[in-house]
């Protein structure tokens, strides 16, 4: 049966609506754009064209699309100041964010990141994304900065630039507090708290006591715009384009999602199911990854004491985070090693009052352990000492890591140095760089000791935004499926050997891909196939969601192609910054440190078979021999990104 | 000869311990191992055809045929790695 609605909507309100057959409904998806510039007060509302939809979705992809885009037109984009009026802050909900789908939540905020000085992008779930959409916006580009500290309200597809008296200098919690009190309790936030005000090149935004768009220092870009917060009020519920569709695939797609095991263990215990784990192989990052296995004490069981409810965001199946009875919410499994066990705090309670310090004050959880940690080593090798630190900095120091934190948010003394994450290598010895545990200036997210799974290693040195585990990682490493599972996930038999080199660039760029569409998606990690387990929702899944929620029609292998591009997109973008091949790399200690204890003693990472990863993930890519995206593939982005 | 297991996330939900001992024939494997406990734990049992565990005798990672000696401590995880 043919025929179509046609059906157009700026935000919730539907501007035309026309009946061209009976039979069959199609929805021309829009996606509302609002570019605010905050210099001057204009503000100007448009819709993001059918190509660049097509091509790249939403959330992610459109927003690498844009950031290309605002970049190149100040000419060279090596010459725009990360913390300056000419950086774009972008921020994008999925294209399914806020429907049903399952674990639709999400956003990414896109800019230069101050932290790495290449592509930023930072992807947050909570309910803000939801509320954006809601309130008349999929995307947001922010540009300029105002001449007084201000605070956008985001309400029935209109948008008001309203002064932030009285809210700069509060933490994240108050500072969403305060505006709820403003605006009504129904207002969702996404704030920076004071380590985004002082451009702390690790400063995240938050919204929610925990959820952070935490990657690259976009609190900072906030902070540098005299930005405080982003406020979404009212609208209503998001059209979609075959709600009866749309219901039954939620409800088929949630009982299979509930039926997978890691499902159900994630909404248990969370996150730090993962420890004991890592910390069973050795793979715990342990003193800067000094060592590779910590204390019980940071267990799955051990946190759950101090748990006394699971939380979920928009639209969620999973119900993953804590809600802690310190005042906080979480830890994650990343925060716990990364603010315990990688600055060898042992003490469960400790580690979740730095958990909540950290989100309290907005800053990422990942970098800042990983500098506090690194400048910790410095300390015990001699590298810095008292005159630079203002005091001794002992591993398991509780208190000196609290101050330092605290130091670093408002920039107080030896906080101040830190708080450049990276690049405060400046302010050390030249060998200082080599006890840092970052890739492209990004320190690495996540608590894997990545020697033993090369898989894990190759992943966080090509990941776009520099070391991370969330762009690309293939855990399905760990299970030892059969060939024929592996082929049937991969496209085709490879090695099941996860310590070993080959076929590792296959597995990469499948993790690259279909992560990158549920970016583009708004979807969460932990629904999609490949992360944790082969049993959640895959390009088939993802295809009838698009077309549910929005009418657009994909097929698997299209839909990848969307992930391809966004990939292509975020390689372009770093090549414009001067990246080559030989900033996809490892941390130093990872090519001539052996791991020292436990099941991966001995493992690092050999220079030579890297290089051959290098190359197997190139191919698998499409990209030539130094990393870079052929001409015809970069004319295509090219063309796409005149519509921009 | 006795064994000692540590039972991880999620497995030792099924049980309601984290340790326990067990007494198996001298010269046992892990294969028997596994069989003792999912006729002692049926629900664990269930886990197991779920996911079958990573098995570590003390730091080293066992197979099923590794050997166990007494007083082996075994460390039952489950298979994941995220992050």
């Amino acid at each position: 049966m043919y025929g179509k609605v046609h059906f157009a909507a700026v935000g919730n309100r539907k501007v035309n609506f026309a009946v061209l057959k009976t039979y069959e409904v199609f929805l021309t998806f829009t996606s509302p754009i609002a570019i605010v510039n905050l210099s001057t007060g204009e503000i100007e509302t448009t819709t993001t064209p059918d190509e660049l939809i097509r091509a790249y979705l939403g959330g992610r992809g459109l927003n690498m699309a844009y950031l290309r885009h605002y970049l190149r037109a100040h000419g060279d984009p090596r010459n725009v100041d990360p913390l300056g009026p000419e950086n774009p802050l972008i921020i994008g909900a999925g294209m399914l964010t806020g429907t049903i789908s399952p674990n639709a939540a999400r956003f990414n905020v896109s800019a230069r990141s101050p932290e790495s000085g290449i592509l930023g992008d930072a992807n947050c779930g909570g309910f803000f994304a939801a509320a954006m959409r809601k309130a008349g916006f999929d995307r947001l580009v922010i540009l300029g900065r105002a001449e007084k500290p201000s605070y956008l309200l985001i309400e029935d597809g209109k948008i008001s630039i309203l002064s932030a008296d009285g809210l700069w200098g509060t933490k994240s919690p108050e500072a969403q507090e305060q505006l709820k009190a403003r605006h009504g309790s129904g207002t969702v936030s996404a704030v920076i708290g004071p380590s985004g005000e002082n451009q702390v090149r690790m400063a995240g935004i938050m919204t929610g006591q925990k959820n952070t768009a935490g990657r690259g220092g976009m609190g900072a870009v906030m902070g540098s715009k005299n930005l405080k917060a982003i406020v979404a009020r009212g609208g209503t519920a998001i059209e979609v384009a075959q709600k009866e569709t749309l219901r039954a695939l939620r409800l088929k797609q949630q009982e299979s999602l509930k039926n997978a095991k890691v499902v159900q263990v994630l909404g248990r215990v969370g996150t730090p199911l993962l420890y004991e784990v890592s910390n069973r192989l050795g793979a715990i990052r342990t003193r800067n990854s000094q060592d590779n296995f910590f204390e019980d004490s940071l267990n799955a069981e051990e946190v759950e004491k101090f748990s006394d409810k699971m939380l979920a965001c928009t639209s969620c199946v999973v119900h993953c985070r804590h809600r802690n009875t310190l005042g906080g919410e979480g830890p994650e499994y990343s925060t716990l090693v990364m603010l315990g066990s990688n600055v060898g705090i042992a003490a469960t309670d400790q580690v979740i009052l730095l958990n909540n310090l950290v989100n309290d004050l907005g800053l990422d959880a990942s970098s800042t352990g990983t500098i506090v940690a690194w400048a910790m080593e410095l300390y015990q090798r001699g590298l810095i000492d008292d005159s630079l630190t203002g005091g001794p900095l002992n591993w398991g120091d509780y208190e000196t890591v609290r101050s330092l934190i605290e130091d670093i948010a408002y920039r107080r003394g030896f906080g101040n140095i830190l708080a450049e994450s990276t690049q405060a290598a400046r302010y050390f010895p030249p060998e200082a760089r080599d006890y840092l545990i970052a890739v492209k200036n990004l320190p690495q997210s996540d608590p894997h000791d990545v020697r033993y799974f090369k898989g894990f290693a190759l992943g966080i040195a090509v990941a776009s935004r520099g070391a991370d585990h969330l762009r690309n990682r293939p855990t399905l490493e760990v299970f030892k499926l059969p060939d024929e599972v592996r082929a049937g996930i991969y496209g085709r038999v490879n090695d099941p050997d996860a310590t070993g080199y080959k076929d590792k660039g296959l597995i990469v760029a499948y993790g690259d891909d279909i992560y990158a569409v549920a970016d583009c998606m708004g979807m969460c990690r932990f629904v999609t196939r490949g992360f944790n387990s082969p049993h959640l929702l895959g390009y088939q899944e993802f295809c009838d969601l698009i077309s549910a929620s929005t009418g657009y029609d994909y097929t698997p292998e299209s839909l990848r192609e969307v992930g391809r591009r966004t990939l292509d997109t975020e390689r372009l973008i770093n090549a414009d910054f001067g990246l080559t091949r030989a900033d996809d790399t490892l941390p130093k200690r990872y090519f001539d440190e052996p791991m020292p204890a436990r099941k991966t003693k001995g493992h690092h990472i050999d220079r030579e078979q890297f290089q051959m990863m290098l190359d197997e993930y190139y191919a698998e890519r499409g990209w030539d021999a130094d990393g870079r995206v052929p001409p015809a593939k970069q004319a295509e982005i090219d063309a796409l990104a005149e519509k921009c | 000869m006795n064994v000692h297991i540590r039972l991880a996330e999620p497995f030792w939900r099924s049980v309601g311990l984290r340790d326990l001992d067990l007494t198996l024939e001298p010269a046992s494997r892990v294969d028997d191992l596994l069989v003792a406990l999912r006729e002692r734990y049926p629900r664990l049992s269930l886990e197991f055809d779920h996911t079958p565990p990573h098995v570590f005798i003390g730091d080293e990672e066992a197979e099923a045929d590794s050997i166990l000696e007494d007083g082996a401590r075994v460390h039952l995880v489950w298979p994941v790695a995220g992050g």
